[in-house]
């Protein structure tokens, strides 16, 4: 049995969660980051939204033996990869950076035909994600700090990096992106929805078929006093359940290599473009890729 | 109450897409009198307006100067492959006839600038064909008009026409020759799945974007486009790949009023949707957005032995071409504007020509507009 702690995620349905894993003993710590002295009996620490993250702590852990995951955002930057990746490796232990974007139910079924070569190559992915104002309880600088984890899901479906990137910053952010071959994808992401739930929706069109994840076609009607209201299925307790399966079952499995890093690595690279796009107005070519 | 006028028609050239001219005439103000076209086409254009006269029961004449002039007709619609739109259209106007004419505008930038300079100077009214009165289009109009969503900060686009063009990329065996843009477009008219139907191979941006650049005109009361980035390719099929063409395109629009806009179309395969492909518009504004389907309302229609290419999501009270119709009509009686009149059609064309240059280029492109000194 791996015992893990999860620190951070209060706003997760643990209950839910919990209950769908196996192969762990699971504890969840909320209100406060533990120190090292504390997390000795754990096997492997992760790391969720909202907890904050101490870079030298985190290294601590991996050298101490404990694997990690990270949860994927803007907090996990090149200088942290860098570092837990240097203290991973010696210590023979898996470092992983998850976006549970990734785990989404529609998203592993869309992966599941991608490898399954039902789609063919992909050509075009489209991705709307549009979320409600509300205060951001990281306090993330920048326009691009909440589309990361969009960017993330594009390459990850797309299967490379972009070589060319161009963006326009307009009530949120628009990305268009080039890829070897010919691809390309669009995305969208704005925070100023005045809704109190979020609407998603991704498109792949490959060469011999397509996959259309749209929440305008999931919600489902209620009709009451005043106007009616939609309603959509919450996947995130799946996504997440997902996640940390995925993790338990690498660590158990030996898993050592890197590819999460080097995944996520791309993604800060790609972001850097972004930005210079913005502020140039041209389309740049990525650098520093893996 | 006195009867609105019914204006006759003379359709120049059938033989591409004829909805059009059977839209037109599924209004009562107008009338099919005359097919015709010019004696040198070939055989199969022949062919086709013949057709397309006796379906209608109406002369098919072989000589559109002489159809203009004998047969009483107020409106020309053309509909011949698309380097002949610009020709017809001029020849039409020069006779004084109004004009319905099918998309793209035109193949060569200087025939469009042509063609409205002669629209301009003629004065009759023009109507480019579109969908810009398709329910979903009018539903979204209203929201906006109405200030449903305030300002309109970013429209998205997503225009794909699931049908197949032949054989897939890469399909083609060594020691066969490239594919015959044309001769594909003739044989593929039998089910409806030909596209840019002319010599010349034509991507789908010329071909479709004009529809939706449609969509965007009517939902962001006409914002002139300043600035393209677009990427393209020819990811499906054998055809386009063999004639250096997309059928598969993404632009991002920078629009004026600090609008952005995003357009994802292509021909992409019949596999690739249930019911003739996803059209989308998602429209993000300063206090709301909405999400839109554009081909409903729709019927879903299923059946044994259904044959796998037939539409499973049938369209349903879809009066666009009633609408077009109507409101070339008012033009006419008013001396007014088309939903989508030549000038319009042309900043629509240098859009496309815009995304196409940037394609090449891998830059953002700044649109240059056409300057016209009459009205």
């Amino acid at each position: 049995m791996l015992r893990l702690v999860v620190i951070g995620g209060q706003d997760l349905r643990w209950q839910e969660i919990g209950r769908r894993l196996r192969g762990v003993e699971l504890e969840t710590v909320h209100d406060a980051t533990p120190g090292l002295d504390s997390l000795q009996r754990f096997d492997a620490v992760a790391l969720l939204d909202a907890s904050p993250i101490d870079d030298v702590a985190i290294q601590n852990c991996l050298r101490a033996g404990k694997h990690v995951l990270l949860s994927a955002d803007y907090r996990v930057s090149k200088e942290l990869l860098q570092s837990a990746g240097e203290a991973a490796r010696p210590a023979s232990v898996h470092l992983a950076v998850a976006n549970p974007d990734r785990y989404l139910p529609s998203r592993q079924l869309i992966r599941q035909q991608l490898d399954a070569g039902k789609l063919g190559e992909p050509g075009l992915i489209r991705l709307h994600h549009w979320e409600p104002a509300r205060a951001n309880p990281h306090g993330a600088p920048g326009a691009l700090a909440k589309p990361l984890r969009d960017l993330d899901l594009v390459l990850w479906l797309m299967g490379k990096p972009p070589n060319l990137v161009y963006a326009v910053e307009r009530a949120g952010i628009h990305l268009h992106l080039g890829f070897p071959g010919g691809r390309m994808a669009l995305m969208d992401h704005t925070d100023r929805l005045p809704s109190d739930s979020a609407y998603c929706s991704l498109s792949i069109i490959g060469s011999a078929g397509a996959a259309y994840a749209d929440d305008h076609q999931n919600l489902q009607l209620v009709y009451r006093q005043g106007a009616h209201a939609v309603i959509g299925t919450d996947e995130s307790a799946l996504a997440w359940s997902a996640l940390l399966q995925d993790f338990i079952e690498a660590v158990t499995a030996g898993r050592r290599d890197d590819r999460d890093v080097t995944a996520w690595h791309n993604v800060l690279a790609v972001s850097d473009s972004v930005q210079l796009s913005l502020r140039t107005g041209e389309a740049v070519v990525p650098e520093g890729l893996r | 109450m006195t009867t609105p006028r019914t204006f006759r028609a003379a359709v120049l050239s059938a033989i591409k897409h004829d909805y059009v001219a059977r839209g037109m005439a599924s209004h009562p103000r107008f009338e099919l009198a005359v097919v015709a076209d010019d004696p040198q086409v070939p055989v199969w254009a022949h062919e086709r307006n013949q057709q397309f006269a006796d379906a209608h029961q109406i002369p098919y004449v072989r000589d559109i100067e002489r159809a203009l002039r004998e047969f009483d007709v107020d409106v020309a619609i053309v509909c011949p492959e698309a380097e002949r739109h610009c020709d017809l259209s001029i020849r039409a106007a020069l006779a004084g006839k109004h004009v319905v004419q099918d998309k793209p505008l035109a193949t060569r930038r200087s025939d469009a600038e042509r063609l409205v300079d002669i629209i301009g100077q003629s004065g009759v009214r023009f109507l480019m064909w579109n969908r810009n009165f398709v329910p979903a289009v009018r539903h979204a109009q209203d929201q906006i008009a109405g200030g449903a969503i305030g300002r309109v900060h970013a429209v998205h686009v997503d225009f794909y026409f699931a049908k197949d063009a032949g054989i897939p990329k890469g399909s083609r065996l060594a020691g066969y020759p490239p594919l015959d843009w044309q001769a594909h477009q003739i044989a593929a008219h039998f089910d409806g799945s030909d596209g840019g139907l002319g010599r010349e191979p034509m991507g789908e941006l010329a071909i479709e974007g004009i529809y939706p650049l449609g969509y965007l005109r009517m939902l962001t009361d006409n914002a002139a486009v300043r600035r393209v980035f677009a990427r393209s390719a020819a990811h499906f099929h054998q055809l386009y790949a063999d004639n250096a063409i997309e059928d598969l395109a993404s632009v991002t629009l920078e629009l004026d009023g600090s609008i952005v806009a995003t357009l994802a179309l292509g021909r992409i395969g019949a596999a690739s949707h249930p019911s003739g492909g996803e059209i989308k518009i998602h429209v993000l504004g300063s206090d709301g957005a909405m999400v839109l389907n554009e081909a409903r309302p729709d019927v879903g229609v299923y059946y044994r032995n259904q044959p796998a290419k037939e539409a499973r999501a049938r369209r349903v009270a879809n009066d666009n071409d009633f609408r077009l119709a109507e409101n070339f009509a008012q033009a006419i009686d008013n001396n007014g504007s088309t939903i989508l009149d030549a000038r319009a059609s042309l900043e629509i064309f240098a859009t496309v020509e815009a995304a196409l240059a940037s394609c090449q280029t891998g830059q953002p492109i700044e649109i240059r507009h056409a300057e016209f000194s009459h009205g």
